[in-house]
């Protein structure tokens, strides 16, 4: 049973890493819809230009986001910080993944507010397996907000 | 008990890992004691059935922060609506250790007026409560598939 609008956006600098996720998707896990941001100024322009329309865009807002940890310029946390000041947009779950973090630095996300801290996944198999597990999980099992503007 | 978990970097969710269950019906924390003695062995539990039990547990675990649960578990219902806002509200406003903590909300209301209060107080996550008792088990299997087995949980920090 879904409920939100079953999008997901995915916010990762990394083109290589962003074009085997779409492959996982599209190959394996059709039934979500996925939305790829090349950094989080990327994304939070999307954020902003979806406030300025000021219309209740129901559909359009993600179920999930999930995040890169380690970008140029707004790093994740940066990013999740500045999403959550939106008054709408603070009620998406946010999801961050690295393979680089200190103990300190996973504390902060979820400090930070962070809904769930994932250690990125590494090959094909453990990649499906935890996209799998993560939309299983926000997309089908939680209820997502649904905002309005 | 071994953590049964194939991924070394997930360890960490299960040692010594306690889970708060904040939950006010009897019946219902029946059904969920059972689920997760079958779905998560390796874990300790805890339940409050109010907030001020909670908010007291919280507290005193917050002084021997080994104590304090990787996970809570809050019904919105404590008694009351009120009760439960309230409380997400205190838990919120304790201190980083305390407020960390993932807290999953669940609660038989659908309603996306609460959900949405919900998210807006800060809680990871909301979930419907399931109506007969196979499936609480294939509930508490979900949640462990996605909070222990995926996610990194918020660590203890352990004051050396």
């Amino acid at each position: 049973m879904r409920n939100g609008s079953g999008q997901v956006y995915i916010v990762d600098d990394e083109y290589d890493y962003r074009f085997l996720v779409e492959q996982v998707f599209m190959r394996f896990l059709p039934q979500y819809t996925v939305r790829f941001f090349t950094s989080g100024d990327d994304l939070l322009g999307h954020v902003l230009s979806q406030t300025t329309q000021g219309e209740y865009l129901g559909n359009d807002f993600p179920s999930l986001i999930l995040l890169d940890m380690h970008m140029p310029g707004q790093n994740g946390l940066q990013t999740l910080l500045e999403v959550r000041q939106h008054k709408v947009w603070k009620q998406i779950p946010i999801v961050m993944m690295s393979n680089a973090t200190s103990q300190q630095e996973r504390d902060s996300c979820y400090i930070a507010g962070v809904n769930s801290f994932l250690i990125k996944p590494i090959g094909l198999n453990r990649l499906l397996e935890t996209m799998e597990a993560v939309c299983k999980y926000w997309l089908q099992l939680n209820q997502a907000p649904s905002p309005d503007l | 008990m071994a953590a049964l978990t194939k991924y070394e970097h997930l360890r960490g969710n299960f040692k010594r890992a306690k889970l708060l269950v904040i939950e006010d019906n009897d019946d219902h924390w029946t059904l969920i004691r059972n689920a997760i003695n079958q779905s998560l062995p390796e874990l300790m539990y805890v339940r409050a059935s109010n907030s001020a039990m909670a908010l007291e547990l919280l507290q005193s675990w917050t002084i021997e922060e080994w104590e304090l649960p990787k996970l809570i578990l809050q019904d919105l219902y404590v008694p009351t609506r009120e009760e439960g806002w309230n409380l997400v509200k205190e838990i919120k406003e304790m201190s980083p250790v305390c407020n960390r903590i993932p807290l999953v909300m669940f609660s038989s209301s659908q309603d996306p007026d609460d959900v949405n209060e919900a998210y807006q107080l800060g809680v990871s996550s909301y979930l419907v409560k399931p109506l007969d008792f196979s499936d609480w088990l294939a509930y508490f299997k979900q949640l462990r598939s996605y909070w222990w087995d995926t996610v990194t949980l918020p660590p203890v920090q352990f004051s050396v």
